[in-house]
C-alpha cells in the first residue's frame, strides 16, 4: 500500500467514530425529511427546486457537514498531540494533506450527494418545477457542483484546522458571517464564497437549475481555491509547531 | 476536609502516628450561596475569556465587538447626517433601530453561544473536576444553575450593551434630552423582554448542547445545527404555504420564536413570507418561555445523574 492510501485508510477509520457519523447521518438526512414534509405539505404548484435546495443543502447541511470532517480529519490528531507520530515520519507534508483532504471530502460528498439527489426528486416527483425546466436534469446539475463543494469546503476547512487551533470555531464564522450576513449586506463578496461556487458549477451545467452571480467563472474560481488551500495547508502543516492541548 | 484531625498518639507495639501539626481551617465558612454566587460570577467572567489566557479571549472579543459594529455605526451615521441636516429624515429610515437590532446580531450571538457555552460545561466534565465541585456546600443543583446563569447573564449583555449605546447615541445627538429620553422610553420595555428571552431561550438550549457533550467540537456543531436547521427548515415549508406542519416547525425552531417574540412585543408586523402562520404573538412568548424552563429543567437532571 501506498503511504497515500495508508493514510487515507487510517483517516477513515478515525473518522467514521460512531457519535460523528450518527449525527452527520442525521444531518444529510435533513433535506430528505425536508422533501418529505413539503410533499406531505403539499399544495401541488410549482416549486422552485432550487431555491429549496439551496436554502436547505447549499447553505446550511453542506458547509456543517463538510466543517466538521474538514476539521476533524487532520485537526483532531493536532490538538490531542497524536499528530506528531504522522509528522515525524518521512512523508512529504502535502502527501498528508492531500489524503486528508481527498478523505474528508469524499466523505461529505458520499453524504449529500445521495441525500441531494433523493431530496431533489422528492421535490421534484409530485411537484411541477417551474415551466421549461427539466427537474432531474436540474436536480444532478445541482448534485454535482455539492459533489465539488464538498472537497472544496473540505480542503478550505483541512487548511484552516492547520491555520488555527480553533478552526471549527473560524470556519463557522466564515459559513455565517462571510457567506450568510456579509454576502447580502456587499454582493461583491460573493465572488470569494464557496457556496456561490457551488450554485455557479450548477448553473454552468444545467442554466435553468439555479441562479449564480459567477456563472460558468465558477469553475475557475473553484479550481483556483481548491488549490489554493491545498498548497496553504502543505505550507503551513510544514512549519507546524506542535503545542500543547488548551 | 471536614474530618477532625485530632491528636492521635497511639503507642502501639507496631508504631504510633504524631501529630506533626497540620492545622485545620478555622476561619469562617462562607456556605452554599457564596459558592453559588462565586461560581455564577466565574462563570459570567469566563463567557469573555476575562480571568482566562489570551487565546480563550479571542473569540468572545471579536464576537463582542462585532454585535456592537452596527449600533456604533448607526450612531456615527446618524451624527454625520446631523452634520449635513438630514438627521430626522435620516433616523426615521435607518433600518437599524430597537426592534430590528436583535434580529440583525442573531447570527453573531448563536455564535457567541457556539464558542462560549461549550467553555463552561466542556472543560469541567472534560478534566473530570466536577467532583471537586459537588464536594463543596455547593449542590450539584446549584452548580448547574450558576454556570446557566452565568451564561444567560453574559448573553444578557452581549444583547443589551448595543442598545445602550445606541441610546445614547440617539439621545446626546438632540438638543432637547428630556424629550429624546422620553421619545425613547415606550421602547426600553420590549427591548429589555425581548434581550432577556433570546439570552434566556439561546442560553439555555445551547448549554443543555454543551451539558451532553463534553467534546467541544461536537457541542460546537450541534449548537449551530439546532439553531440554524430549524429555521432554514420551518422557513422552506412555511413559504409554500400556511399549514399545520408549518405552524409546529415555527414553534420548535429557536430563532424563529424569537421573530416571533420580536414582533409581538415590538407590535410590528413581520414582514418577511416567513410568517403568515397564523399564531398569536403571545404563542411565541409561551414557546420562549416553555424552551428557556425545559432547557433548565433538563440541565438540572442531567448533573442530578452524571457520574464525577
Amino acid at each position: 500500500m501506498t503511504i497515500f492510501s495508508e493514510i487515507a485508510t487510517i483517516t477513515l477509520r478515525a473518522l467514521l467514530g460512531r457519535r460523528r457519523t450518527l449525527l452527520m447521518l442525521l444531518l444529510a438526512a435533513i433535506p430528505i425529511l425536508v422533501g418529505l414534509l413539503v410533499r406531505a405539505n403539499g399544495r401541488p404548484g410549482a416549486v422552485d427546486i432550487g431555491a429549496i435546495l439551496d436554502g436547505i443543502m447549499i447553505r446550511v447541511v453542506l458547509p456543517l457537514v463538510a466543517l466538521v470532517f474538514g476539521t476533524a480529519a487532520l485537526g483532531s490528531e493536532l490538538e490531542d498531540g497524536t499528530a506528531v507520530h504522522l509528522l515525524t515520519k518521512p512523508i512529504r507534508r502535502s502527501t498528508i494533506v492531500l489524503a486528508k483532504i481527498t478523505v474528508a471530502g469524499t466523505l461529505t460528498a458520499a453524504m449529500l450527494v445521495p441525500s441531494t439527489i433523493i431530496a431533489g426528486l422528492l421535490l421534484a416527483g409530485m411537484l411541477n418545477a417551474r415551466p421549461g425546466v427539466d427537474p432531474v436534469a436540474q436536480v444532478f446539475a445541482i448534485a454535482i457542483g455539492v459533489l465539488v463543494g464538498s472537497y472544496l469546503y473540505a480542503a478550505i476547512f483541512v487548511a484552516l484546522s492547520i491555520v488555527t487551533s480553533r478552526g471549527l470555531l473560524v470556519g463557522l464564522g466564515y459559513a455565517l458571517i462571510w457567506e450568510g450576513i456579509l454576502a447580502g449586506l456587499l454582493p461583491g463578496s460573493q465572488v470569494f464564497s464557496v457556496r456561490e461556487y457551488v450554485r455557479g458549477i450548477a448553473e454552468t451545467i444545467e442554466p435553468a437549475a439555479i441562479e449564480s452571480i459567477v456563472g460558468s467563472t465558477a469553475v475557475v474560481y473553484a479550481s483556483i481555491a481548491l488549490v489554493a488551500a491545498t498548497v496553504i495547508a502543505s505550507l503551513r502543516l510544514a512549519v507546524y509547531e506542535v503545542r500543547g492541548g488548551d | 476536609m471536614s474530618e477532625p484531625v485530632t491528636a492521635a498518639t497511639s503507642a502501639g507495639a507496631t508504631g504510633s502516628i504524631y501529630d506533626i501539626g497540620y492545622r485545620r481551617y478555622e476561619g469562617t465558612r462562607l456556605g452554599r450561596g457564596h459558592a453559588a454566587r462565586s461560581l455564577f460570577v466565574h462563570s459570567l467572567r469566563s463567557s469573555y475569556g476575562i480571568g482566562r489566557g489570551g487565546r480563550a479571549k479571542i473569540a468572545p472579543i471579536i464576537l463582542g465587538v462585532m454585535a456592537l459594529i452596527p449600533a456604533v455605526g448607526i450612531v456615527a451615521a446618524l451624527t454625520l447626517f446631523a452634520q449635513f441636516g438630514a438627521g430626522r429624515e435620516f433616523d426615521e429610515q435607518v433600518p437599524i433601530r430597537y426592534d430590528t437590532y436583535a434580529g440583525t446580531i442573531s447570527t453573531i450571538v448563536i455564535l457567541f453561544c457556539a464558542a462560549q457555552a461549550p467553555e463552561l460545561f466542556g472543560r469541567d466534565q472534560r478534566h473530570g473536576v466536577l467532583a471537586l465541585y459537588f464536594a463543596r456546600a455547593l449542590r450539584r443543583s446549584d452548580y448547574a444553575l450558576a454556570r446557566i446563569g452565568g451564561f444567560i447573564a453574559a448573553l444578557l449583555i452581549l444583547e443589551l450593551l448595543p442598545q445602550v449605546i445606541l441610546f445614547l447615541g440617539r439621545v446626546l445627538l438632540t438638543s432637547d434630552i428630556p424629550e429624546a429620553v422620553a421619545d425613547d422610553l415606550p421602547s426600553v420595555g420590549p427591548v429589555l423582554a425581548q434581550s432577556a428571552l433570546a439570552a434566556g431561550l439561546l442560553g439555555g438550549l445551547s448549554m443543555v448542547v454543551s451539558a451532553f457533550t463534553p467534546r467541544r467540537a461536537y457541542a460546537v456543531a450541534g449548537i449551530i445545527a439546532l439553531f440554524t436547521i430549524p429555521n432554514v427548515v420551518a422557513g422552506i415549508v412555511v413559504g409554500l404555504g400556511s399549514s399545520t406542519i408549518g405552524t409546529w416547525l415555527t414553534l420548535v425552531s429557536p430563532t424563529s420564536i424569537l421573530d416571533g417574540t420580536n414582533a409581538f412585543l415590538f407590535d410590528t408586523r413581520l414582514d418577511s413570507d416567513f410568517f403568515f402562520v397564523d399564531l398569536p404573538g403571545i404563542a411565541f412568548v409561551g414557546a420562549a418561555l416553555v424552551g428557556i424552563g425545559g432547557s433548565i429543567a433538563i440541565t438540572l437532571r442531567r448533573f442530578a445523574r452524571i457520574a464525577t
